[in-house]
């Protein structure tokens, strides 16, 4: 007990500065992620807390809709990382070196990453407005394609759920694989360029790899973030039509809150948690390689 | 192109990475023209077949619609209520938190900043169920602390703010520590004021990240009067009655903030967000 005091005494300062954060970290992080666990087992409607096991994973076993929500949220990152990484290093390829407008282009394709997630998805909700006279229809009547229902098409929802998410990871990827190309070695593409290598040849053999580390960074990242996907999900389709768009988050959100069943929402919730767990392993892993 | 044809850049060349580069840019800020010239349009011209970019009669009357009728001021007011206490509790939690990391050893000291930093990877939508039990037990459902409080821990802003504080070479503070001086007002009178430029990024992203935020309002206000922005605009475009100028107006005003913020302060973001993803 004296040591403990001693201890403690000895290291006041610096306790005293970090006693706050501890307090806000264990109540709103630390605590909610071990309750998640208990309440995945117990019965917690009626706030009683009887111990119920694993009924709840035995449930989530045979819920179709929460393999359909692993499957939506699976394409919608596949297609997110694909699209959103090709495209960043598109843009980051083009907008690596100075040159007239480069800093207004760089500014134009970073808007998105800073603009409010929930906001944004109001606005691609009414740009897939239905009828006729919705943005993307009209454009679609220039080219005398038949009008689309986009969201509430239970073949096209969530694809057209997944365009705003690419559109919003481009300019963040840019800007990394911007800072990686950077540091390209200069002298390395010269000579190549006096061997007669074409620019194909050179970003196969020379930039590709010498960004590898960005590339893999940019995958890992939008597979983490994406995973997680629930405020553009919740406010464009909230999972219509028929669960075609159903997230493993909106159905965390849908079983907790609009059923009422938080044990099996918390059920969900630790498979989600898994999922981003296991994956933020396998990067910490990685990156210290 | 990176170098690609250094030497001589073809005139085709130069024109296809001005042709892809202004497609992109396209598709990058469609959706704010889209945004911007819905909101001036009428009720009905928004409705017609023939899609035009630019409205034939521009007309204030959404934004006053938004402002007198739908009285948006008060969604702003109640976000600007929580953005403000958000980002300033949690820059002062956060970086007590990292100056006592990245200056001193205590028992506990490596687990706590790996602690905090791990928190970064937690899902908000996965602790939506412990989170909103918790904010119950406190009674803080329906009120601006269940909507500020949950936001100051934040493992990205102790990150930030710790690898700062580390670069500060301790023999400033050595002097003063001889002439008796506390460690609050080391704090205070010698480090806060070396740390301007970092402070100016980390109150920007905190407070992006906080005025994008959408769960805990969502699980927090139960009525409408207390609802921050994002969460209100949500609620009011999935109204079947309400019309697409009016959203698309309040929108606007929606998104301008984090724009302005942006533009002003964007040298800061960029080299944050780089720095953060490639070490984080």
């Amino acid at each position: 007990m004296e040591k403990i005091k001693n201890t403690f005494l000895e290291h006041k300062t610096p306790l005293m500065f970090v006693l706050p954060a501890v307090i806000f970290f264990t109540l709103f992080k630390i605590f909610p992620i071990l309750n998640l666990f208990w309440l995945s087992i117990h019965q917690v409607d009626k706030d009683i807390g009887d111990f119920i096991g694993f009924k709840n994973y035995l449930k989530l076993i045979h819920d179709q809709v929460f393999w359909l929500s692993l499957k939506n949220t699976t394409i919608i990152v596949i297609l997110v990382v694909f699209f959103g990484t090709i495209f960043g290093y598109l843009a980051a390829l083009l907008l690596t070196e100075d040159f007239k407008g480069q800093k207004l282009f760089r500014i134009l394709i970073f808007i998105p990453v800073v603009t409010t997630v929930s906001i944004i998805a109001v606005v691609w909700k009414m740009m897939y407005y239905p009828a006729n006279s919705g943005m993307l229809n009209s454009l679609l009547a220039y080219f005398n394609i038949p009008a689309q229902q986009w969201l509430a098409d239970p073949k096209l929802a969530l694809y057209a759920l997944t365009v705003p998410l690419i559109w919003r990871i481009i300019g963040y990827n840019m800007m990394i694989f911007i800072a990686a190309l950077k540091g390209v070695d200069k002298n390395q593409l010269e000579a190549a360029q006096v061997e007669g290598a074409n620019w194909w040849q050179k970003l196969i053999y020379i930039i590709i790899p010498a960004t590898k580390y960005a590339i893999n960074m940019v995958l890992i990242l939008a597979v983490l973030r994406t995973y997680k996907v629930f405020v553009p999900a919740y406010v464009m389709t909230s999972g219509d039509p028929q669960h075609k768009t159903e997230t493993i988050a909106t159905w965390i959100y849908k079983q907790s809150f609009r059923y009422w069943d938080m044990s099996y929402g918390a059920a969900l919730a630790v498979v989600l948690f898994l999922i981003i767990m296991v994956l933020t392993i396998f990067q910490k892993k990685f990156q210290s390689e | 192109m990176l170098s690609l044809e250094s030497k001589k850049e073809t005139i085709t060349i130069k024109v296809l990475k001005y042709f892809c580069l202004i497609i992109i840019s396209i598709f990058m800020i469609l959706p704010f023209l889209w945004m911007i010239s819905a909101s001036f349009k009428s009720p009905g011209e928004i409705n017609l077949l023939h899609y035009s970019l630019i409205p034939k009669n521009f007309t204030f009357s959404n934004y006053l619609y938004a402002f007198f009728k739908l009285n948006i001021w008060k969604y702003f007011f109640n976000s600007v209520v929580v953005a403000f206490f958000g980002v300033i509790l949690q820059t002062i939690v956060c970086s007590l938190a990292a100056y006592a990391l990245a200056r001193f050893e205590f028992p506990g000291s490596v687990f706590l900043i790996t602690i905090f930093i791990g928190t970064m990877m937690l899902p908000d939508a996965a602790l939506m169920v412990p989170l909103f039990r918790i904010l119950r037990t406190f009674g803080l459902i329906n009120n601006y602390a269940g909507m500020i409080l949950p936001i100051v821990p934040w493992g990205f802003s102790v990150f930030m703010l710790s690898e700062f504080f580390k670069e500060i070479p301790a023999e400033l503070e050595e002097s003063a520590r001889i002439d008796g001086a506390s460690a609050l007002t080391i704090f205070t009178k010698i480090i806060l004021p070396l740390s301007k430029p970092v402070f100016g990024a980390v109150f920007i992203f905190s407070f992006i990240m906080v005025w994008d935020q959408f769960i805990i309002p969502l699980l927090v206000a139960n009525s409408q009067s207390i609802m921050t922005l994002p969460l209100w605009l949500a609620n009011l475009s999935s109204e079947t009655s309400s019309n697409r100028t009016i959203v698309a107006a309040a929108t606007t005003l929606a998104t301008i903030p984090s724009i302005i913020i942006f533009l002003l302060f964007q040298r800061n973001f960029i080299q944050g967000l780089t720095s953060g993803a490639v070490k984080g």
